[in-house]
């Protein structure tokens, strides 16, 4: 025990000592370590962040899209598929490539799923704002080169073409609408208010977003919107996940291999449901064809039947006005005749009357001449009358006075009486004043004076009527006497006389009436001859009135009738043109319907899954990139650990040789001896190691993986440990220090202690091999003369210095190597191979189609020059390859074919004519295929069946694979007619822009897509960036590689040869001169090491190409010159700075302490 | 006027309890062409005065002046130049360059200054014509010795300081050495400083400077040094 502590005591004091020594084989742990585990856990760290977004934002495994839309079935169908296959989840949607009216770009717009739902696939991740609420509301990619432009709150305006309110195409009716989808949706308003901004799962890419069929044919961005917002109610495509893929890691095989298995059943269903769907369209589209027809032919009768009738109604008119005119003339004639009749009947008529008048006149005179004897007569007899009636009245009156005058008399005696009693009376009445009362014998006061009374009135009374009586006997008297002469005989005489005369005027008047009666007779008859003749006028009025009105009532029919005939006419005039064009616009849809039906949008349903979407393979290759790196660089790391700690180790034994001698005297056993040295170096390492793990798995990650967050739109890493990279990395650790250790400790163990305790003989010098060279060694400089004699004598650091050197050295190299292998690609492929701008696929369209493209190729300024191509894309399989897609090009004027595409051998360089018979296959393929000029290839189209022919050549290519061949040879291998879906496009970029040019040829029916080659050569930037981020990796390695190497070593060296510096010292060297005695040696050491680092990174970057080049790319396997001198540059300025610290070091060194002693 | 006057000279190692005093009030002056030997006991402080003579350190205190030029206050690139061309020194343990020839060994030296005499003349001179080409390795102590002195005297100094340069050697190796020493100092007119805790080299001495407790205890000059043919020890 007592040894133990005392051990540990010593070991803590040895570290205390030598803490220089202590934190070199620390620090080369610790970088060795952190750089192992870090790069190595770089790969599975991205590839884990990467699965970890996809899973939080549900990722789709897989997308159906429909040529012609999905509709409920469709879904039910697909779930079907999903179901049958351990369940899975579908997000339909709607997507519409669109042009944003401000900045002109293409969009692709997203109908927004239910978000709420838990399963909604490829959920966005909000990055700013929210996730549209209304239809008018938008949300971007967050994509910072697009998002930039615009800001919450901004309206965007989406160009007109899209947008239903202004535009004309139909597409709400839904005749044809199951062929619509293919033409392209609309919106329902033309603006929208950014809410948001989104990252999409789909689009990990920072920057690449894909193709599209509108504006330049690339897609910028994408935005999400309602569903509402579309003017359709059909889906464009659906997402599914695979529930049987949930817990399968994204990027594993096994997840690869399930989920390719089952994409292959999906498409097989698929396949025959598109069949049948496509019978089921055609069908219908046929049925919709022939009703249209039926209809369209039923409303040009109904046309041509009303036109019949209107004429006929024309001619019936025509037939009315003639008999009107006639009746006209009739009427006239009738009318005149009749006028002459009624005017001779009336002549007569008045010569009736006038004859009448005289009668009238004669009648008269004999009426006034009766009348006035009749007037005398009738006067005489009135005196008569007279006479007789005053005789009368004088005799009654006379016998009246008498009755009149006896009556007085008997009132006269009654009065008396009465007048008998009056003295009583006064009496009374005097009694009673004087007795002064009232009443007296039964009688009143009042009464008594009330007879009295009475009896005064009745006195005047009489008196009155005497002298009444006297006066009417005087008058009668007077009477008499008037009535003088005349007695009654007289008048009796008198009467009978008048009474004859009377009887001759009767007679008279008898005859007179006769007369009277006679003529009124005569005037009765003239007077109804008027009558007659009255009426019979009237009559003729009538009815020549009757005649008329009735006329006029006929022409007023007319008129109506005419009236309501142009109306007619003009309404069917108009109707007709309305019913004209509708039939023509019927017939031109018919007609559409019917090219329609001919070319049938062919039901397709496409399949993509994850590997479709940009930048998400790439993303795997990059892991995969990181990790062939991780697999090869910290190799060198821990060599270089096992090195270093070996000689330091070593070193320190050497130093402590005195200690392990006396150690060994005073009795102490061997492994009692070398367990300071083995604490020594486990502690040191162990500290490394912990501070490697500490600092590696996080470091190195996030640097890496911040590298690429510029080309990628992912969450922050996902840092991890793994147990097994923990391990080697331990492992490898304790190897490279204690197990030098002990190597170096048993060595010196073996000697006896008497060896031990004699000090080391310093290590001869001696004469190199340089030196039998006389002539070249006498030239040399004294100093280069020691510089080389010192190098050859230390010979474990001046391998190691190389080995290290080397390293770093190759490692720059294949980082730069790396860039030149990708820079190389875009200028070779598309600047010195392909000699065109852009690749227009063109439509199975008709021939007027294919004609209007022609002339507008022709026509268009900027395009000089097209080529057509015949293109089919089959497949090559080998064992242990993957199936490669291969690229056939038949073309169709080969000895145009040198302008657009050089053809050339990808060894000698030398062009490849392309004439009927030859093929040629593309380097890459050809490489993986293993084949070459002669041998036999076999290909397997998707839909033709599979060809097999020789190959005449291999043609320089580095991106994609392809076979170059004549139409005629097409034709023959494939017993098809060679027709071209492909134009190869020469245009001037500088007339026109690819977007214009994009715009322009978009619009041509017959251009099914196209792709601009400047697109295809910036999307290598990408790339080439992507392998920036490598390059940068190695080259820091390498300078860290550099920095440990060179500094360690020199430090080693400097220590063990402190005293020779010392004394150089003391003879008056300059420091510089001091640093160059020494550095001179490193200088060489890393000139030697650059030049084996040349081969090495040669070989390393040859083995990095394999391993991260991919199969459809073929990099440069050139390395400029730039870049080797590069990385010697900057392996000679890592020496460089290594020399500056080691010459501060030198400065300081304490030479009379160094030379002091006789150690 | 002395080629060498040293006033007052000081030169502490370390700080407060742990100060070490190697040199004190140290005051002496050595002419031009002396063969002079500073003798003392071990830790006397003599080689420290040695090396603050010869420019590899400074004095804590005082002035070191060499031709008049005080190098106390040289920094270390004046003191660098001074030790390249005016001083040449002689180890105990010789501390010959291991990886070198004798003649590469001097050689170095000479390539320091610009009128050095030829390696092999100093070299045949040392009488060591026959073991040019010999590393030191392959020399005894005595023919290394002779090797750094030659390596001393190459670049003709004006000063050559010599740290017990018997110390390692037998009696007869040791007196052939000094022999070269006094040689050079007559041949060359060099300034010669002995450093030696033998008494009996001192004897040789033009000038003899005793040093003990760090600082000068006697300094004695001799009309007439004894031969060093005539020493032994
Ligand atoms: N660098 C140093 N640090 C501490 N003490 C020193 C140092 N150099 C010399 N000394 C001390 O100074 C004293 C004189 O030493 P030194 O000059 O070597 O003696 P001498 O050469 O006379 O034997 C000694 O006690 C020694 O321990
Ligand atoms: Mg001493």
């Amino acid at each position: 025990m007592l040894v133990k502590r005392t051990l540990w005591k010593d070991t803590f004091r040895e570290i205390r000592h030598s803490i220089s020594r202590f934190l070199a084989i620390l620090f080369i742990i610790l970088i060795g370590v952190a750089f192992y585990v870090g790069i190595r856990s770089a790969g599975p760290d991205m590839l884990a962040t990467a699965n970890k977004y996809y899973r939080e934002q549900n990722l789709m495994d897989g997308q159906v899209i429909s040529t012609i839309g999905l509709e409920a079935d469709d879904l039910e169908a697909i779930e079907d598929i999903l179901d049958e296959n351990g369940g899975g989840k579908l997000t339909p949607q709607i997507t519409q490539d669109v042009i944003f009216e401000e900045t002109k770009q293409t969009v692709r717009l997203y109908s927004l799923a239910d978000v709420s739902s838990d399963h909604s696939i490829n959920r966005y991740h909000i990055s700013a704002g929210r996730l549209p609420q209304a239809p008018h509301e938008i949300a971007l990619d967050d994509a910072h080169h697009f998002a930039a432009q615009f800001e919450l709150g901004d309206t965007i305006t989406i160009a007109d073409d899209f947008v239903k309110a202004t535009h004309e195409k139909i597409s709400d009716d839904k005749e044809f609408a199951s062929a619509d989808m293919t033409q392209g949706l609309l919106l329902t308003q033309h603006t929208f208010q950014v809410v948001g901004f989104v990252r999409s799962p789909l689009f990990i890419e920072e920057p690449t977003r894909g193709n599209s069929l509108v504006g330049g044919g690339k897609l910028n961005a994408f935005a999400v919107i309602l569903p509402e917002a579309f003017d359709t109610k059909r889906y464009t495509d659906v997402y599914f996940t695979l529930d049987q893929l949930m817990h399968e890691a994204a990027y594993s095989t096994s997840y690869k291999d399930r989920r390719d298995d089952f994409i292959e059943l999906l498409e097989q269903k698929l396949e025959r449901r598109a069949a049948d769907k496509q019978d089921e369209i055609s069908g219908t589209l046929e049925e919709e064809i022939q009703k249209g027809e039926e209809a369209l032919q039923e409303a040009r009768t109904e046309l041509d039947d009303a036109r019949q009738k209107l004429i006929q109604a024309e001619a019936e008119l025509k037939d009315a006005r003639d008999q009107l005119n006639a009746g006209q003339i009739e009427l006239n004639n009738k009318r005149q005749a009749g006028r002459q009749q009624l005017d001779d009947a009336w002549d007569e008529w008045q010569r009736g009357a006038d004859r009448l008048e005289d009668g009238r006149i004669k009648l008269q005179e004999g009426k006034d001449e009766w009348n006035a004897a009749a007037q005398f007569l009738e006067q005489k007899s009135d005196e008569l009358t007279q006479l007789e009636a005053g005789l009368k009245a004088i005799a009654e009156g006379e016998e009246a006075l008498a009755a009149a005058q006896e009556e007085l008399a008997q009132n006269e005696k009654s009065l008396n009486e009465k007048e008998a009693k009056r003295p009583q009376l006064t009496a009374f009445l005097k009694q009673m004043e004087q007795l002064g009362v009232d009443q007296l014998h039964g009688f009143t006061r009042s009464e008594i004076l009330q007879q009295l009374k009475q009896l005064d009135q009745a006195r005047q009374q009489l008196e009155d009527a005497k002298q009444q009586l006297n006066q009417q006997q005087a008058e009668l008297a007077a009477k008499r006497q008037a009535l003088n002469g005349y007695t009654p005989e007289q008048l009796e005489a008198l009467r009978t006389q008048l009474q004859a005369n009377e009887k001759n005027l009767a007679q008279k008047q008898k005859e007179l009436e006769a007369k009277a009666n006679e003529f009124a007779e005569q005037e009765q008859k003239i007077s109804i001859a008027k009558q007659t003749l009255i009426e019979q006028s009237a009559l003729f009025d009538d009815q020549i009135a009757a005649a008329e009105a009735n006329l006029a009532a006929q022409e007023e029919k007319w008129a109506a009738g005419k009236a309501t005939l142009d109306e007619q006419k003009a309404t069917f005039e108009r109707q007709s043109i309305a019913a004209e064009n509708e039939i023509a616009e019927n017939e031109a849809k018919l007609n559409d319907a019917k090219a329609l039906l001919k070319d049938l949008p062919t039901v397709r349903y496409i399949i993509n899954d994850r590997d479709d979407n940009p930048g998400y393979t790439e993303y795997e290759d990059n892991a995969a990139r990181i990790n062939a790196i991780a697999g090869v660089l910290p190799i060198f790391f821990f060599f270089i650990a096992i090195l270093i700690s070996l000689t330091t180790m070593t070193r320190m034994v050497d130093e402590e040789r005195e200690y392990i001698g006396i150690m060994k005297a005073m009795g102490y056993r061997r492994q009692e001896i070398a367990l300071k040295f083995i604490v020594y170096a486990f502690l040191a390492t162990t500290l490394g190691a912990a501070m490697g793990l500490f600092i590696g798995y996080p470091l190195f990650p996030q640097l890496i993986y911040n590298s690429y967050r510029s080309l990628y739109n992912l969450p922050d890493i996902q840092l991890d440990t793994y147990p097994l990279f923990t391990a080697t990395a331990l492992f490898a650790s304790y190897l490279a220090t204690v197990f030098a250790t002990l190597l170096a400790v048993l060595h010196s163990l073996r000697l006896s202690a008497a060896q031990l305790l004699r000090p080391k003989a310093p290590k001869e010098g001696q004469r190199i091999l340089l030196e039998k060279i006389t002539p070249l060694w006498e030239r040399l400089s004294f100093n280069y003369k020691i510089t080389f004699r010192n190098l050859f004598r230390y010979k474990t650091r001046m391998l190691m210095t190389i080995f290290g050197v080397a390293g770093s050295c190759g490692l720059i190299l294949t980082g730069f190597g790396l860039s030149d292998s990708v820079i190389d690609i875009p200028n070779l492929q598309f600047d010195e191979l392909s000699h065109y701008q852009a690749i227009a696929a063109l439509k199975e369209a008709d021939e007027a189609d294919r004609a209007t493209l022609e002339h507008f190729l022709q026509s268009e300024e900027a395009i000089q020059d097209t080529l057509s191509i015949t293109t089919m894309t089959a497949k090559t399989e080998k064992k242990g390859m993957n199936t490669q897609q291969v690229t056939l090009y038949a073309v169709q004027e080969p000895e145009r074919l040198p302008a657009f595409i050089q053809l050339q051998d990808s060894k000698t360089k030398k062009p490849l004519p392309l004439t009927d018979g030859t093929i040629y296959i593309t380097t890459k393929l050809a490489e993986l295929l293993g084949i070459k000029a002669g041998d036999t290839l076999t290909i397997e189209s998707t839909d033709r069946g599979s060809f097999e022919f020789e190959i005449s050549g291999i043609a320089e290519n580095y991106l994609g694979h392809f076979l170059y061949m004549t139409a005629e040879t097409y034709t023959e291998i494939t017993n098809q007619p060679a027709e071209p879906n492909l134009k190869l496009i020469q245009y001037d970029t500088k007339q026109l822009s690819a977007t214009e040019f994009g715009e322009k040829l978009l619009k041509q029916p017959a251009i099914m897509g196209i792709s601009n080659l400047n697109d295809v050569k910036r999307s290598f930037t990408d790339t080439i960036d992507s392998l920036n981020i490598i390059t940068h990796v190695l080259v820091i390695s390498a300078a860290l590689l550099a920095f440990t190497v060179l500094y360690n070593l020199t430090n080693i060296n400097v220590a063990e040869r402190i005293r020779e510096l010392s004394t150089i010292k003391v003879l008056g060297f300059y420091d510089r001169e001091v640093t160059a005695y020494i550095y001179r040696e490193n200088i060489f050491l890393t000139l030697m090491g650059i030049v084996a680092g040349y081969g090495f990174g040669y070989l390393l970057h040859g083995f990095l190409i394999r391993t991260t080049e991919v199969d459809m790319m073929r990099f440069s396997r050139h390395i400029s010159w730039q870049s080797y001198a590069m990385s010697a540059l900057l392996t000679f300025t890592f020496a460089t700075l290594v020399m500056f610290i080691v010459h501060r070091k030198l400065k300081h060194i304490n030479m009379v302490d160094a030379l002091k002693g006789g150690d | 006027m002395s080629f060498i006057e040293v006033k007052n000279v000081a030169r502490y190692f370390g700080e407060g309890a742990r100060k070490v005093v190697a040199n004190e009030n140290m005051n002496f002056t050595i002419k031009e062409g002396d063969f002079c030997v500073i003798v003392g006991p071990s830790g006397a402080g003599k080689t420290t005065m040695l090396n603050l003579l010869g420019g590899m350190d400074r004095p804590s205190a005082g002035h070191i002046l060499i031709d008049g030029v005080d190098i106390a206050e040289f920094d270390d690139l004046k003191r660098t130049t001074y030790r390249r061309n005016d001083i040449g020194f002689i180890f105990q343990n010789y501390n010959l360059i291991p990886n070198l020839t004798a003649k590469e060994n001097v050689e170095m030296a000479a390539e320091l200054s610009n009128d050095s005499l030829s390696a092999t003349q100093v070299l045949t001179a040392v009488g060591l014509a026959h073991r040019l080409d010999n590393f030191p390795a392959q020399l005894s102590g005595g023919e290394q010795q002779r090797v750094a002195i030659a390596r001393g005297l190459v670049k003709r100094p004006k000063l050559l300081l010599c740290d017990e340069p018997t110390g390692a050697l037998d009696f007869k190796t040791g007196i052939r050495v000094l022999d070269i020493l006094k040689q050079a100092n007559i041949d060359y007119h060099m300034t010669v400083v002995v450093i030696t805790h033998n008494r009996e080299i001192a004897k040789m001495a033009d000038r003899i400077i005793e040093i003990s407790n760090a600082t000068v205890r006697n300094i004695q000059l001799q009309e007439h040094p004894v031969p060093v043919t005539d020493l032994s020890w």
